[in-house]
């Protein structure tokens, strides 16, 4: 199965959160110290970023929308029916945060020259505020899965 | 394959171009504001029908066509299909064309006014205009595309 998580940015949340799934990162160490955090070039042209697998063979990929998550996951979800595959085959999972809207502006400075070290600093203070809400979501990530 | 048009609000341009696709309009002569109306979905979406991927018909190669509104993501959202079909294992299933480098300011203005502002009396004779002088750019886009996946038909049938 793939798992598309969509949040504003691919890069930021979401690809902490498949890496706390996949128990990449220890939750109960706020220090995250992953290769592509930040990497807002990753992302910046539409594609789903590919973030990881687990043992069952589940994909796990980040996408950014900024303010577009719901649509992007309606037009997802329809060309999902339209190729003739199902939930069984692919998800959707829309990741909220709080202070969401930043870290997608924090992913545009991050592109101008000289900011990207400001940007993925912010960005990572943002996320550690965050932390928790970023566990529980992967608790429910994971009940969504069991019940596919 | 599916090919889908996509513009800002997937009602105008987009719409316009699955139907010259599907040759639901003449493509000799400028089409009437009257035959534009008549066209599914042409001015009459709401707020609701962002991101909602709209059948239109098959052309005669078998290709499924859609339209598509995806506000201002630009080429991202031909990214998102795309890459959606290649994870999937459908790389090359789907053909997405933008197609607001084709539209003018009046198609954007008069868009605007009917849709958004819900103006329709204001807007619609503005759009008209607007899609009349954009027709030729569309056509020319529509027939670019059609080309390609008549190529990418043909190709299936040689393997």
């Amino acid at each position: 199965m793939k798992i598309i998580l969509l949040g504003t940015t691919g890069v930021h949340h979401c690809l902490v959160l498949a890496r706390l799934f996949l128990c990449r990162i220890d939750s109960s160490n706020k220090e995250i110290l992953l290769p592509d955090f930040g990497e807002t070039g990753l992302d910046r042209d539409g594609c789903p970023v590919y973030l990881g697998s687990d043992d069952a063979e589940n994909e796990f990929y980040g996408l950014g929308m900024g303010r577009h998550i719901d649509m992007a996951c309606k037009s997802i979800e329809q060309l999902r029916g339209i190729l003739g595959f199902s939930r069984e085959d692919l998800i959707v999972y829309p990741v909220r945060i709080r202070g969401e809207y930043l870290l997608f502006f924090l992913g545009k400075i991050s592109c101008w020259p000289g900011m990207q070290k400001l940007g993925r600093s912010l960005a990572l203070l943002l996320v550690r505020f965050q932390w928790q809400r970023l566990i529980s979501e992967t608790a429910r990530l994971q009940k969504v899965l069991k019940q596919e | 394959m599916k090919v889908v048009y996509h513009c800002y609000g997937g009602s105008h341009s987009s719409v316009l171009a699955a139907a010259l696709h599907l040759r639901l309009l003449p493509r000799h002569r400028l089409p009437t504001l009257e035959e534009m109306m008549a066209l599914p979905y042409f001015d009459k979406t709401t707020d609701d029908d962002f991101g909602a991927i709209k059948f239109m018909g098959v052309d005669e190669y078998g290709n499924e066509v859609y339209c598509l509104g995806k506000k201002s993501l630009g080429d991202r959202y031909s990214n998102l299909l795309t890459g959606i079909a290649r994870i999937l294992g459908k790389e090359g299933e789907v053909m997405a064309v933008n197609t607001m480098n084709r539209v003018n300011w009046f198609m954007k203005l008069g868009g605007y006014t009917s849709r958004r502002m819900g103006l329709v009396a204001l807007g619609r004779p503005v759009l008209g205009r607007g899609t009349r002088q954009a027709f030729f750019d569309l056509l020319n886009l529509v027939e670019i595309t059609h080309l390609k996946s008549m190529q990418s038909v043909q190709q299936k049938g040689c393997h």
